[in-house]
């Protein structure tokens, strides 16, 4: 996973575009306005619902489902040329996850290939159950990271620290402190760095050891800005009256409200998700890799709960779709 | 105040209750859902005693600062895979303001930059890793106050293989079956270049800037940190 962020952060590049005056990655301005209207909660809780359900399941057939809902998702709220983009690391990583598999999986019964005599690993055997568990959990990397994906373009961070605020109030407003002051630090490192061309020191020229020094240089001239403007911004928190709160506590305007569509989506995401649990308890969800492959579908049950499952996963996209087209449904919920 | 622990404990439990009602199989549980758990639970953990803990506006708006700047220098660093210099001023951090800002700052620092960056599964872990490098820097500040550059640069360098051996663990236990020392070997061999790249950037940093960024995170604690002492009453003649 390592490697995949790292990969990831080297895709991302500087495509940003600007939000509330940050640069941020995704564009909340396009595709379906539904999801980005719901709750907080509700959002997060039928993403929250859709990642448990990629980490308990194993069988393909779910698998398969939810990247389904989830690619729809993707294209209801916008963002499929996005989503691909998120995605490309992924690829890597998928096919990395399947030699891992395969190098480490000797339990299979359907022999593919042996290996020569390797060095600590001994003969690998490569299997086509280790070849099918290996997809089915690249499957479940790209469901993992779609999910993200879906966190992302549907839930403002703003409105995640607002609601984050509620419960943990100093650790909500070191994070949107930050936030803010980012990038007002990204131009100020900007500035740091022309005044330095101006005084004759080019950053990023030069030997290792000289580059490293005008970094430091750098990094040294920020960090002192910093500190000092971190003074000034306690100062004005202590003039505004932070700390100041009595014995009442401190008081709190909930800005979102609860509406018709957050309950039922929420409804959904916790009615696919005890359906999801049910599922793997009963065995209906849950396929056997090793050491032979098991049917895809062994029992009438697999495919109840698949469908009931789905249902409950699809509705809210369906609602989401007929938002956009029905005045009347939207001014209902 | 009761309140606000209130609300975190019934968030916590609230989310551990699902978790562990739809997750948990009891005949095969699933480890990537038990590793999640733990490191949720650890941050919410760290996060309580934060809240708990007596901050004032000068430590909050110092620990944001510098959240910031270890989040700022991630960014120019991102074409290179692997290096990451917020390693190592999140260590510097928790070694000249202890623990809990340490913590704070390295899960900040992750949390922020991964918004302009994308947030994704490994959001989670480097939040909790660049968190543990923050409070054991601040714990072997108070365990050997006098180490030395060197110390501190090994202990960086070792960073930097911690931190992706911790990101890695969930990938293992997510994905790979069966889990065993070969398939956990694997996947370390797979990261292991970025991880060196990330251990050896540690390293430098801390070697060449690391004392020098200390002395004034530490010139900054004494002039944040005032103590009041109550008047004696000679003092008051």
């Amino acid at each position: 996973m390592g490697f995949l962020s790292a990969l990831r952060s080297v895709k991302i590049g500087k495509k940003l575009v600007f939000m509330n005056g940050y640069p941020y990655p995704f564009n909340f301005n396009k595709g379906n306005s539904f999801f980005r209207s719901l709750h907080t909660g509700a959002a997060a809780l039928y993403l929250f619902s859709m990642l448990v359900m990629a980490l308990i399941f194993t069988h393909p057939l779910y698998l398969l489902g939810l990247s389904l809902a989830i690619v729809l998702a993707a294209a209801l709220a916008g963002g499929l040329k996005d989503l691909e983009s998120f995605m490309k690391p992924g690829i890597v990583m998928v096919l990395l996850i399947m030699g891992i598999n395969l190098l480490g999986a000797g339990s299979g019964e359907t022999v593919l290939w042996r290996s020569p005599l390797l060095p600590f690993f001994g003969r690998a055997v490569f299997t086509l159950e280790a070849l099918c568990f290996g997809a089915a959990m690249g499957i479940r990397l790209l469901a993992v990271l779609g999910i993200f994906f879906l966190l992302n373009v549907m839930v403002h961070p703003d409105r995640l620290l607002r609601a984050m605020s509620l419960s943990a109030s100093k650790s909500a407003l070191v994070v949107s402190l930050a936030l803010r002051l980012l990038p007002g630090t990204a131009r100020r490192l900007d500035g740091i760095r022309e005044a330095l061309i101006i005084r004759g020191v080019v950053v990023g020229e030069g030997r290792f050891k000289e580059r490293a020094q005008k970094y430091m240089l750098m990094l040294g001239n920020l960090l002192a800005f910093s500190l000092e403007d971190s003074f000034t911004l306690a100062e004005a928190m202590e003039a505004r009256g932070y700390g100041g709160y009595g014995k009442k506590g401190r008081s709190l305007y909930r800005r979102e409200r609860i509406r018709p569509r957050d309950v039922l989506i929420g409804g959904c995401a916790v009615l696919a998700l005890l359906l999801s649990a049910l599922a793997v308890n009963t065995g209906a969800g849950s396929f056997s890799y090793y050491p032979r492959l098991a049917e895809l579908v062994s029992s009438p049950e697999t495919l109840y709960f698949f469908s009931g499952i789905m249902f409950f996963l699809l509705v809210p996209l369906f609602v989401g779709w007929g938002w956009d087209r029905w005045h009347y449904l939207k001014s209902k919920i | 105040m009761g309140f606000v622990y209130k609300r975190l404990l019934m968030g916590a439990a609230v989310l551990l209750t699902i978790f562990l009602i739809a997750g948990i199989n009891i005949k095969a549980p699933s480890p990537g859902l038990i590793l999640i758990i733990a490191a949720a639970a650890a941050l919410l953990f760290f996060y309580l005693i934060y809240e708990r803990g007596k901050a004032s506006s000068k430590e909050i708006a110092l620990t944001a600062v510098l959240a910031v700047a270890a989040a700022a220098v991630r960014l120019p660093f991102v074409f290179i895979p692997g290096l990451q210099p917020t390693t190592f001023l999140v260590i510097v951090s928790g070694r000249a303001l202890g623990c809990r800002a340490g913590f704070m700052i390295g899960s900040t620092a992750a949390l922020i930059s991964n918004i302009f960056l994308g947030q994704g599964p490994w959001t989670l872990w480097q939040m909790l890793s660049w968190g543990l490098a923050g409070v054991s820097a601040g714990i072997i500040d108070r365990v050997t106050p006098g180490m030395g550059r060197v110390g501190m640069t090994l202990f960086s360098f070792l960073w930097g293989y911690l931190f992706g051996w911790i990101i890695n663990l969930w990938h293992w236990a997510t994905f790979v079956n069966p889990l065993n020392l070969k398939t956990l070997l694997g996947v370390f061999v797979a990261s292991f270049l970025f991880d060196t790249v990330h251990a050896l950037g540690n390293g430098i940093f801390y070697y060449l800037f690391g004392d020098g960024i200390y002395k004034m995170l530490q010139r900054c604690r004494r002039r944040f940190f005032v103590e009041v002492l109550p008047l004696s009453p000679d003092s008051t003649r």
